[in-house]
């Protein structure tokens, strides 16, 4: 570890909450913004003030507790979801010089982030002593678990032309040549992974409709506000990540790198919450079918290219 | 940096950590559900993972969050969906047999006990600007590389093929539905099955959409 | 006045509406998902407004007061009711006995005093709606033992009054365990009034019994029910007849939308239904042929193609359901007035819940260029010809038992199921009517 991250040690929460909490923010626009576009009822100016009028009724609603539930789980998953949020972000760079927590094995770390996010989503469904958010959160597993398995490919494929773990290192070899270029499967089969362990748009595989909310169908008031918030955290991580694995995190001209990185992650944010109003939710047996047959090997097939690509 | 340079609050972190492992590992045992008991399992790992974190031994600590996650929650599902007690929330007891099982826990206590008391340990902190993770994968994997790959790549093939195995069409290698489920004929020529052989899967697959279409 | 500040926001919010559909009420209330004041919700829980639609009795009068119940305070009922219906009788639930507003027929402004009611409610000029029922659970909490395990051993008794789940073969001859669960019956996809009494092991369905709520001579709310009752009896014009078509095909559009996700394209189907309902003007059938592009582009029909299809032959012998499965079979075809509009039937194949959804959108777009044909010639359908309802041939053509879809959905998995009820939109009258399977 860096000396940076004991010098950064009370600043480090600031920073990340700030990020989170703005990014946050404007992944709630772009959804209501998306949801009026594609509706065609009408775009207006008031789509920034919408989340915050949302959020404000989920503030004053009452928190309703279920008969016998595992009140510390419930509570706590919300806040493990969006802890698991921060940690992921923490390790992403946002210029050579500047990283929350600088660690040097950045890519492992997100590795764990992904695995402990299933877990916590798991957990919100099944401490509600509910039939749907449990039905929900089983259904979740599977499907969680076998993105994970995608994602770890993916993430070594992205590690190995850097020959390093450390995200630093790895937005470093993308000088010349961005990962989106260089192993061209990457990103799309990483807007999967994000869009799974999110549980965002086609892959609500967590809180559809079809389970009356599935992991949140119980969820009401403030505990409601904190799972989405956490949800909408979550998915702003992964786009940073996204931004600084694929799309050459600060690199580019003109413009500093942290707003390049910014730039980034904003548009990557557009695209994940737009799909999330074009491309209907997938049916979860036919996704772990296609996860295992397609994604799977596709992911092996980045990995071959990446380390063919980086042999001397 | 020596021993004694080290911030006073990685002590207390090692002791918080440390309880807070044994304590949750206690609660394994005590508690009402096979998920809670599966979790906490977990949280333990996860406190003994971030120790490892506080000894400088970044991969392995995070590491061992990520691979311990991974199996307790596959362990909570297999155990909630295998046994009885789906919702895992109908509260029942978490242990069976404990006359023995606190003999074999105190032996095994003992013998860690022994081993940390006894044991002689490294006071060597690392220079700064080593290559933990470089000297890791050298140490482990150096001269047998061809090895862990062959056996990573044989578990893997291992586990889908379980996964395959595990599924209604697949089972047979067909796509035919659920006929696909059924063993293939011994005989080829009649395509007659042994006997007793379609009558015990059918017990088993009363709820099929085929079945149950005609009535 | 932090806290006031806080209500005034929340106040200003999209209202989250959890629809309550009753008897007579067919798919009402969806349309309201065009209204962006307005958010159709998928649990009580999420919802400041519950909106009770038509006439609510026999078993569904305790299931209204229990959603009601589940709603977060502040809370209130609205209902929608149809105009000089009959009271309820002593079954009626509690939940109705004072409702923040009641909204008398379907032409009444539901968007505007659901809009109104959520405001008074976080202004404080209307009281939150108390408990409908007792706040106790059904079975009193029994656990015995170290952990309330209820009796002996590892597990036993009866904690919460049901016996422990325990396992069940399942369909990939794995031992798993299972969950008995009821739900409905206002669950988006399920038929109207309808409870579903699953056995469930993970998301697959071991069992399932569909059991209507029957409401007998429940009134009408629903215009499109109302205008398809009123053809039965007396001369209707074909264009009014069709335009009720095309509003209700585009009400189920709306509603497999939803339970899939895709709310913005819900709320688009809606604001067409909204168009085909309002008459004069109509709406432009290019507009449904749009809605079909961004279907195709969603990969729903992707998604949804070999869902819900039956073994062997359809069991349905008429309506939209015969004909996505290719059987050719319309009973305007046997209609005069629509002969002389050169009246042509639009089929698929597959009878899919692919085939169904596109065959739905096929006839609401096929209507509403039949209703303006029609009302250029002024086109009259008369009771003694053949009448085809949104779900078959009057009376009852379009109609199978329930225990027939029931059987052919077991061993799915529950989404599945649930987009093959959504998408067949089986017969509000069969659902209802009081067959001897109510309990």
């Amino acid at each position: 570890m860096s000396p940076a991250l004991h010098a950064d040690v009370w600043a480090a929460p600031l920073i990340v909450g700030t990020v989170l909490a703005v990014g946050a923010y404007l992944v709630a626009v772009l959804d209501a913004a998306a949801t009026r576009v594609v509706a065609g009822t009408g775009l207006a100016p008031d789509v920034l003030i919408e989340p915050l009028r949302r959020a404000a009724l989920l503030v004053v609603q009452q928190r309703v507790v279920t008969e016998r539930p595992d009140a510390a789980s419930w509570a706590l998953a919300p806040a493990a979801y969006a802890g698991l949020a921060a940690a992921g972000l923490a390790v992403v760079p946002w210029s050579p010089s500047f990283s929350v927590a600088d660690v040097d094995a950045g890519i492992v770390v997100w590795g764990t982030v992904e695995s402990l996010a299933v877990v916590a989503v798991f957990l919100h469904g099944w401490s509600p002593n509910s039939h749907q958010p449990l039905m929900a959160a089983y259904r979740y597993v599977a499907v969680g678990l076998s993105c994970l398995l995608v994602s770890m490919f993916v993430l070594i494929a992205v590690a190995l032309p850097a020959e390093s773990l450390a995200l630093n290192a790895i937005v470093d070899a993308q000088a010349g040549l961005w990962n989106v270029v260089r192993h061209p499967l990457g990103l799309p089969l990483f807007a999967v992974v994000a869009l799974g362990i999110t549980f965002w748009g086609p892959m609500d595989l967590a809180d559809g409709a079809d389970l009356s909310g599935g992991t949140s169908a119980e969820a009401s008031g403030s505990q409601r506000l904190a799972w989405q918030g956490a949800r909408a955290a979550m998915l702003v991580s992964f786009a940073a990540l996204g931004s600084a694995a694929f799309l050459g995190g600060w690199h580019g001209p003109v413009l500093p790198g942290p707003v390049w990185m910014a730039a980034k992650t904003a548009a990557l944010l557009a695209l994940l919450v737009a799909a999330g109003h074009l491309v209907a939710r997938v049916r979860a047996e036919r996704f772990v079918t296609w996860c295992w047959t397609v994604l799977l090997p596709l992911a092996f097939l980045d990995l071959v290219v990446a380390g063919l690509g980086a042999l001397p | 940096m020596s021993p004694a340079d080290l911030p006073v609050g990685a002590d207390v972190a090692f002791w918080v950590f440390a309880l807070a492992a044994v304590a949750t590992g206690y609660r394994v045992f005590r508690t009402d559900s096979m998920v809670r008991s599966a979790f906490l399992l977990l949280a333990s790992f996860l406190n003994v993972g971030a120790i490892l974190l506080l000894l400088s031994a970044t991969y392995l600590g995070v590491a061992l969050f990520f691979m311990m996650t991974v199996e307790m929650m596959v362990m909570a599902i297999f155990m909630v969906a295998f046994m009885m007690n789906s919702a895992g929330l109908n509260p029942m007891s978490m242990t069976h047999r404990s006359g023995r099982a606190a003999v074999v826990g105190w032996l095994a206590f003992a013998g860690g006990a022994a081993v940390a008391l006894a044991g002689e340990f490294p006071d060597r902190p690392l220079p700064p600007g080593t290559d933990v993770i470089g000297t890791l994968g050298e140490e482990l994997l150096g001269d047998s590389m061809l090895t862990f790959e062959t056996a990573g790549v044989t578990l893997l093939a291992t586990m889908i093929g379980a996964v395959v195995l595990s599924s209604r069409r697949s089972r047979f290698g067909d796509e035919a539905g659920d006929d696909a489920s059924l063993p293939p004929t011994l005989d080829p020529e009649t395509g007659e099955y042994p006997a007793g052989v379609i009558a015990e899967r059918s017990g088993g697959h009363g709820g099929h959409g085929d079945h149950g279409g005609h009535g | 006045m932090a806290v006031s500040a806080l209500h005034r926001l929340a106040a200003a919010a999209p209202v989250p509406v959890f629809v309550a559909r009753g008897a007579g009420a067919g798919l009402l209330g969806g349309e309201l998902a065009a209204d962006r004041r307005l958010r159709l919700v998928a649990s009580p829980r999420q919802a400041t407004v519950v909106l009770a639609a038509g006439h609510f009795g026999g078993g569904l009068g305790p299931a209204l007061d229990r959603v009601h119940d589940q709603l977060p305070h502040p809370r209130a009922l609205v209902w929608w009711r149809a105009a000089g219906g009959p009271e309820p009788g002593d079954d009626r639930p509690g939940a109705l006995d004072h409702p923040a507003a009641v909204v008398h027929g379907p032409g009444g402004d539901v968007a505007q005093v659901l809009v109104d009611t959520h405001r008074r409610l976080l202004a404080g000029d209307q009281a939150t709606a108390p408990d409908a029922g007792a706040d106790e659970p059904p079975h009193p909490f029994e656990g015995r033992g170290d952990h309330g395990q209820g009796g002996e051993g590892m597990m036993g008794g009866v904690p919460f009054g049901r016996p422990m789940a325990m396992t069940g073969d399942d369909r990939d001859g794995l031992a798993l365990g299972q969950v008995s669960a009821d739900l409905g019956p206002f669950l988006v996809g399920l038929p109207a009034a309808t409870v579903a009494r699953v056995t469930f092991q993970g998301e697959v369905v071991q069992a399932l019994e569909l059991r209507p709520q029957a409401v007998p001579e429940a009134p009408v709310l629903d215009p499109v029910l109302a205008r398809f009752d009123e053809a039965r009896h007396r001369p209707v014009p074909v264009a009014e007849l069709e335009r009720a078509r095309a509003r209700h095909h585009l009400r189920a559009v709306a509603e497999c939308f939803r339970l899939a996700g895709l709310w913005a394209l819900a709320a688009r189907a809606a604001s067409l239904a909204r168009g085909a309902g309002a008459g004069v003007a109509g709406v432009d059938p290019a507009a449904v042929a749009a809605l079909g592009r961004r279907l195709r582009a969603s990969a729903l029909l992707a998604s949804w193609s070999g869902v819900g299809t039956f073994p062997g032959r359809s069991p349905f012998t008429g309506g939209a359901n015969a004909r996505a499965a290719g059987l050719a079979a319309d009973a305007r075809r046997g209609d005069p007035a629509y002969r002389a509009l050169g009246f042509a039937m639009v089929v698929q194949h597959g009878g899919d819940a692919r085939a169904r959804l596109v065959q739905r959108l096929a006839e609401a777009r096929h209507a509403l260029e039949l209703a303006s044909r029609a009302a250029d010639v002024g086109a009259v359908h008369h009771p003694d010809h053949p009448l085809e309802t949104p779900w078959g041939p009057a009376p009852d053509g379009g109609s199978v038992a329930l225990e027939v879809v029931a059987a052919a959905l077991a061993g799915a998995d529950w989404s599945d199921a649930l987009a093959t009820l959504c998408s067949l939109d089986l017969v509000p009258d069969a659902a209802v009517a009081p067959a001897g399977a109510a309990p």
